[in-house]
């Protein structure tokens, strides 16, 4: 076995682990510690479903970015939905056989990259060259733009400069599913492009990455407006309440 | 104020905040920086200092620093005593709390919330404007940040009561209706106290003020005080439940109503033992009872929504209901409703004086607004906006009418003679 196939094969199992791990904490964490007050933003949905409809916008078309920056939302859309793109299209090294769907956005999944390193761009460009979004960046804000685009521009050299043996690939990566290592084809661009998903999924959930999962959790979108019809009651309140009652 | 800064009880007090909720906005916000052009400090000022995001960094990097790994490894720092000299000002005087940034946030991150917790953990490092604690302070001490005690007030009272030639109740043994003021009208807009009595007695309610809980407003809040937040709270409840209110009315105060509708029944640690009307909404409800009769009124106005009356507060369709049923000549402004500019002096900012200058320049957001409806005068139903306002109007010399909803509807109640402008 080569000795960069021990390598990555344990550099990934790490990555993998550190981000499920770490995600799943941060998620709990998120469920667990309830909003104390009512606080949606009006108008509100005053039902269930209108609430699921209100953070299915968020999530799927960035409402609020929408209505507060459409230059952002541009770039932001661009970069999210080719980044979907490229992962729905990179499950066809995960799973045998393809699914159809899978293998039905295998043609849009080159314009995804492409797309998706436009929009890092102009996110990257809007941060250095708005004076007042340069100034509150922090380095970990260029370091994520940084490093999911050196993902995007690895990732299409690799399509379109030196390509590399997919198929000894797509074994590597299975042999990684079912502990039955594959040598991983030796080529300096995937290596390259692994080292940075491996760093991605290991910073995911120490960083501003957890919007992805965050949003879902913002009490301010997925709150129900009906403060008015019934008193809203944390659980840790509620104990407060309880312990009162008995003084 | 003290020159020592305890840094322990800031950095306590900031990770006791983030414990909560508050650690899924601080996680979530990917420094986007959309929420400058919501805020009225930044596009006033055009500071990048001003951008809402930019104000969560104190309590963010507490955060970073103890629950994340770089602190553990030495790569975040912890928050020092720069981090809190520079950002004093910041968090007092350059948020009024007013949640616009909210409404366009991608991540919907509730900065005003963050705001009032980093201001906690100022207060505990010995930190915060001087004028705005001492407000906190004269509160618990004297009954109100303007120092009115209950003699003063019996005094007041006795005094508008027979300026205006209005009957007002005080200290009733029982009543449906506590009224509560904000010392903001007690001493500087007493008409606006006149106006409510006549209003309330207009419509033939069961009302009485209290010398045990009058003041409405609560600067224990603003200021970051949690200890005289609930003071506060408490002596409103103690009066309303000696005298068997039902309803309790929240005066032409923003905050006032934030505290008291949505959050002191969380202080206070039970269910409040009433409703809690605003005084818009309380008119509302008597013009739909028929309880109000009104001349009409042909002159343009326009209304300026208080950030915790419409925008925080759900109320933003009561005051237009008032109005619609007797002014003829209202309009909107531009941006109108839950997304309206912030007066500028909301959050206790109003009480902080070096942010004068800082106000007045957002004021000439509502200058335009106001001039591009057309309308003459500006109606608000918060008296905090009001005076904020009225100090800016005399800075620019702006011809523009200033005004208060329970004024204006007051002076066209069908018994009442015009008053003459």
């Amino acid at each position: 076995m080569p000795i960069m196939t021990v390598i990555y094969a344990l550099l990934l199992y790490g990555a993998a682990a550190v981000f499920g791990l770490g995600v799943s904490y941060r998620v709990l964490t998120y469920a667990r510690t309830p909003a104390p007050l009512k606080i949606p933003t009006m108008p509100a949905p005053v039902t269930r479903t209108g609430v699921v409809f209100r953070v299915a916008r968020e999530v799927a078309l960035f409402e609020s970015l929408f209505k507060s920056s459409k230059w952002t939302w541009i770039f932001a859309v661009m970069f999210h939905l080719g980044l979907l793109l490229e992962v729905v299209r990179h499950l066809r090294y995960f799973i045998q056989p393809i699914w159809f769907w899978t293998v039905l956005v295998q043609p849009f999944g080159v314009y995804g990259g492409v797309v998706m390193v436009v929009g890092l761009l102009g996110l990257l460009g809007r941060r250095v060259l708005i004076a007042r979004v340069r100034y509150i960046s922090q380095p970990s804000d260029y370091l994520m733009l940084l490093l999911l685009l050196g993902i995007g521009l690895s990732g299409l050299a690799i399509k379109f400069l030196d390509h590399t043996d997919i198929v000894s690939f797509k074994a590597f990566v299975l042999g990684l599913l079912y502990f039955d290592w594959q040598p991983l084809p030796d080529s300096p661009l995937l290596l390259a492009h692994l080292s940075m998903v491996a760093a991605l999924l290991i910073a995911f959930p120490f960083s501003k990455l957890l919007h992805a999962p965050g949003v879902f959790f913002s009490p301010t979108r997925n709150q129900v407006d009906d403060a008015r019809e019934r008193r809203h009651l944390a659980p840790w309140a509620a104990q407060l309440e309880g312990a009162g009652d008995e003084v | 104020m003290s020159t020592s800064i305890d840094l322990k009880a800031a950095t306590r007090t900031f990770l006791a905040q983030t414990e909560g909720h508050l650690a899924t906005y601080l996680e979530g916000c990917v420094h986007c920086g959309a929420c400058a052009d919501a805020c009225h400090f930044y596009t006033a000022s055009g500071d990048p200092r001003h951008t809402p995001a930019y104000k969560l960094f104190p309590i963010a990097k507490a955060h970073r620093n103890h629950k994340f790994p770089f602190g553990w490894f030495g790569f975040a720092r912890p928050i020092g005593e720069r981090d809190l000299r520079e950002w004093e000002e910041l968090l007092f005087d350059t948020c009024t709390m007013c949640g616009r940034c909210t409404m366009i946030c991608p991540m919907g991150i509730d900065i005003a919330a963050i705001v009032a917790g980093a201001r906690r953990a100022f207060v505990a490092a010995g930190l915060g404007p001087a004028d705005l604690l001492a407000a906190a302070d004269s509160s618990r001490d004297h009954g109100s940040p303007l120092g009115v005690t209950a003699d003063k007030l019996r005094d007041r009272i006795a005094w508008i009561a027979d300026d205006n030639d209005v009957t007002i109740p005080l200290d009733q043994a029982k009543a449906d209706v506590l009224l509560t003021l904000s010392s903001v009208e007690t001493m500087k807009y007493p008409q606006s106290v006149a106006a409510m009595a006549k209003l309330l007695n207009h419509a033939g309610v069961s009302w009485t003020l209290s010398t045990k809980g009058y003041e409405a407003t609560n600067f224990g809040y603003l200021a970051g005080k949690g200890a005289i937040a609930k003071t506060m709270v408490e002596r409103v409840v103690a009066a309303a439940e000696s005298v068997g209110a039902k309803t309790v009315v929240i005066p032409e105060c923003g905050h006032a109503y934030g505290v008291m509708r949505w959050s002191a029944a969380a202080m206070l640690g039970r269910p409040l033992p009433f409703q809690v009307l605003h005084i818009s909404e309380f008119l509302a409800h008597l013009m739909r009872e028929g309880k109000l009769q009104l001349t009409p009124f042909d002159e343009p106005i326009t209304y300026h929504d208080p950030c915790q009356v419409s925008r925080r507060g759900g109320a933003t369709a009561d005051a237009r209901e008032v109005l619609g049923g007797f002014a003829r000549g209202f309009r909107e402004m531009t941006p109108t409703g839950d997304e309206n500019w912030c007066c500028g002096g909301g959050g206790g900012v109003q009480a902080i004086g070096r942010a004068a200058n800082l106000r007045y320049q957002v004021f000439k957001l509502k200058m335009d607004q106001v001039e591009k409806s057309g309308a003459k005068t500006m109606v608000s139903a918060c008296s905090n906006c009001r005076l904020t306002m009225d100090e800016s109007k005399a800075h620019w010399q702006w011809p523009g009418g200033i005004d208060s909803l329970v004024e204006i509807v007051a002076d066209h109640l069908v018994e009442a003679p015009r008053k003459t402008q």
